[in-house]
């Protein structure tokens, strides 16, 4: 039995509540999110992803139902038990690189991150710098890097010093494809590590990538797909015919 | 026209707070030149031979009228710098509607309505202001130098004149609005209203830093060296705004940055403050060495005139209104440019940073920023009193430096509280 990292037992968030126009963006969800997982959430614009995102990774409340970390509902813990998990246990990608534009990379990368064993730490952020190619601009302000070399400073960041679950909202949309798959390949080690991955992404290419793929449509999961019980042939078709209808309504 | 017109007034009223503000600000401006030319037209203030002063008869009166003169100039610089950062804030919305497809002559109205929105409350308020402010000057200067001078005497002239300088502000703001429109590229709109993150133009002279700090250090000892002349004294002073315009652009980023990897590198809200600091007092280089100049100028003037009460007094008026006014400018600017740094806070929040720690990255950014703006002053007044003791005593130079520290705690923690307000408000920061 795998470590339970997160829980969401009846999930429901509205936002605008008491207004004259609610919005329901999650509607009584549940998932279990386990150690070593690598879970991707897929769906259209507006069907809950970020606001998904945001439950998990405390930076919001639900409305009801239980988000629990580490054993301990969300609604119960203090801004400092909140803050050290975030700071400790959790990486988060954002879907935009929100570095800090008035220190370097190098200082962004490690804000998040005690410096109380500083050669080991310099020696993981030079070996991740040089895997996502930003070696040479560690030193930079983010103005002087281009935006993929900053969306890959802000994935060293979440990256460093292994933190237990690695949160990553659209983490490739700014990388190009070679970058995209180092990224991939650097998540899939990490997560062979023990680092629990979660990701949303548009991409089916960055999903094939996960074990679990979540399709959520109006705030609710409408297909799970687990790698584990289908060939890969099955799976890869399947997460490319969930996007079909998206594809369709566009066109 | 109508929808126009409807759209512009809703999206003004959309930020009616900030521009409440900037709505004050022009009104005061419009109060300081009705003041300014008021006392230049009231014969009441006209030099007649005082004991012990600098000036002929002659010089004296063309002395007054200079510094009034002046006085209207940099008020009007002033509402210009302060409609600047106003229109600025537009750029997005002007991108917006360029890409809606609405055409540059109708984005260029739009603007014009929203300045047009303030001035026409902000004129009338203004000299609401004046008719309040008129009797209160006349009645301290009087007091102070014991000349007969009416309370609520208000020159036909004066009145005239002053509109006139103010309709020409009006007419170059409504260009400033219209030209707006047309001076940038629709990328650079896009990309925000903040010039914080822009690399900094390159100078065609390079210089090395040490250059800047020597010219500094030389204005300073230079200034130990002239007593109870003001013009020397602003020679050295302007000196030395050059020296600190360069210091604060070239050589502080670098030693900031020196600090926070030699020290800071555990301190993570000071490595933030600093690096936050440090960008903030670059963007403000130009207003800081503003205050600088206007601080240290006026004092200067002063130190020779100490003995001519009336000049005296008037240049104190000035001086005391003109850091307001520059006061009022900055919380301003810091009022407009605070909703654009939220993000940031949002992301060390989203890191992990407790709100507290938020608190303090805020508290000590704006401290760095209070010592910047008010150290030069200190180091350039203190020297010049300190040796200029004859002419003018300490307390006074310690009552000319303390009013403007004390303005810009004022502004500074308006500030802090704006900011504190915004981050610890619900759902700010998620």
């Amino acid at each position: 039995m795998k470590d339970n990292i997160i829980t969401l037992q009846e999930v429901t968030k509205v936002y605008d509540l008491n207004g004259p126009k609610p919005f329901m963006a999650i509607d009584q969800l549940n998932l279990r999110i386990d150690a070593g997982d690598f879970i991707c959430i897929m769906g259209p614009s507006g069907s809950g992803k970020s606001t998904l995102i945001n439950l998990i990774s405390t930076i919001d409340y639900p409305t009801s139902g239980e988000v629990i970390i580490n054993g301990k509902r969300s609604t119960d813990l203090d801004e400092v038990a909140l803050s050290h998990f975030r700071q400790t246990e959790m990486g988060y990608i954002f879907q935009e690189h929100q570095l800090i534009d008035s220190i370097t990379l190098f200082e962004n990368i490690i804000i998040k991150h005690p410096i109380s064993q500083k050669k080991k730490l310099m020696e993981q952020i030079h070996h991740l710098a040089k895997i996502l190619d930003i070696d040479q601009v560690l030193y930079h302000y983010p103005r002087e890097c281009s935006s993929g070399q900053n969306q890959r400073a802000s994935i060293l960041r979440a990256l460093l010093d292994q933190p237990k679950i690695v949160v990553a909202d659209e983490p490739t949309g700014n990388l190009d494809s070679i970058n995209t798959r180092q990224l991939l390949d650097q998540f899939t080690l990490i997560n062979q590590q023990g680092t629990t991955i979660l990701m949303v992404t548009h991409d089916p290419l960055c999903a094939s990538y996960a074990n679990k793929v979540y399709y959520l449509v109006d705030g609710r999961f409408q297909h799970i797909y687990n790698k584990d019980d289908l060939t890969n042939d099955e799976f890869y078709k399947l997460l490319f015919n969930a996007i079909v209808p998206d594809m369709e309504a566009l066109l | 026209m109508r929808d126009l017109f409807h759209f512009s007034k809703e999206n003004f009223m959309l930020d009616r707070k900030k521009n409440h503000v900037y709505m004050f600000i022009l009104a005061f401006c419009t109060a300081s030149v009705l003041l300014f030319f008021n006392y230049m037209n009231n014969d009441s203030y006209k030099v007649v031979s005082i004991g012990g002063s600098f000036f002929s008869d002659n010089n004296a009166n063309l002395f007054v009228m200079t510094v009034g003169l002046i006085m209207v100039l940099a008020i009007g610089g002033l509402m210009y710098v302060i409609s600047n950062t106003f229109l600025k804030q537009k750029n997005k919305e002007i991108a917006i509607l360029h890409l809606s497809g609405v055409n540059l002559v109708r984005i260029s109205v739009y603007f014009l309505m929203q300045i047009m929105l303030v001035l026409i409350k902000a004129i009338p308020l203004g000299i609401v202001l004046f008719m309040i402010m008129n009797p209160l000057f006349n009645g301290v200067i009087g007091l102070t130098t014991g000349m007969k001078i009416p309370l609520f005497y208000i020159s036909s002239e004066a009145v005239v004149s002053g509109l006139m300088v103010i309709g020409i502000v009006v007419v170059t703001l409504a260009i400033a609005a219209v030209g707006f429109a047309y001076q940038s590229e629709l990328i650079d709109l896009l990309s925000g209203p903040s010039k914080n993150s822009k690399p900094l133009p390159i100078s065609h002279i390079r210089m090395p830093k040490v250059v800047w700090w020597l010219l500094y250090a030389i204005a300073i000892y230079e200034i130990t060296t002239v007593s109870g002349q003001s013009r020397a004294l602003c020679l050295m002073c302007g000196m030395g705004a050059i020296a600190l315009n360069k210091i604060i652009k070239k050589a502080l980023p670098k030693v900031f940055m020196l600090i926070r990897t030699k020290f800071c590198i555990n301190k993570k809200e000071r490595l933030i403050a600093i690096g936050r600091a440090s960008d903030l007092i670059v963007y403000l280089s130009g207003y800081i060495c503003i205050t600088f100049i206007a601080i240290t100028f006026l004092m200067a003037f002063m130190i020779e005139t100490m003995s001519d009460i009336k000049i005296f007094s008037i240049l104190c008026m000035s001086y005391f209104i003109i850091i307001v006014l520059m006061n009022l400018a900055l919380f301003y600017r810091n009022l407009v440019e605070t909703p654009n740094q939220l993000h940031q806070f949002r992301t060390l929040y989203y890191l992990g940073f407790q709100r507290k720690q938020l608190n303090k990255i805020n508290r000590l950014e704006l401290f760095i920023l209070f010592i910047m703006m008010t150290i030069s002053p200190i180091i350039f007044g203190g020297v010049m009193t300190a040796t200029n003791l004859s002419f003018m005593p300490l307390s006074m130079g310690l009552i000319l430096i303390g009013f403007s520290i004390l303005c810009t705690i004022v502004s500074l923690t308006a500030t802090y509280y704006y900011r504190k307000r915004l981050l610890m408000k619900e759902g700010a920061l998620s």
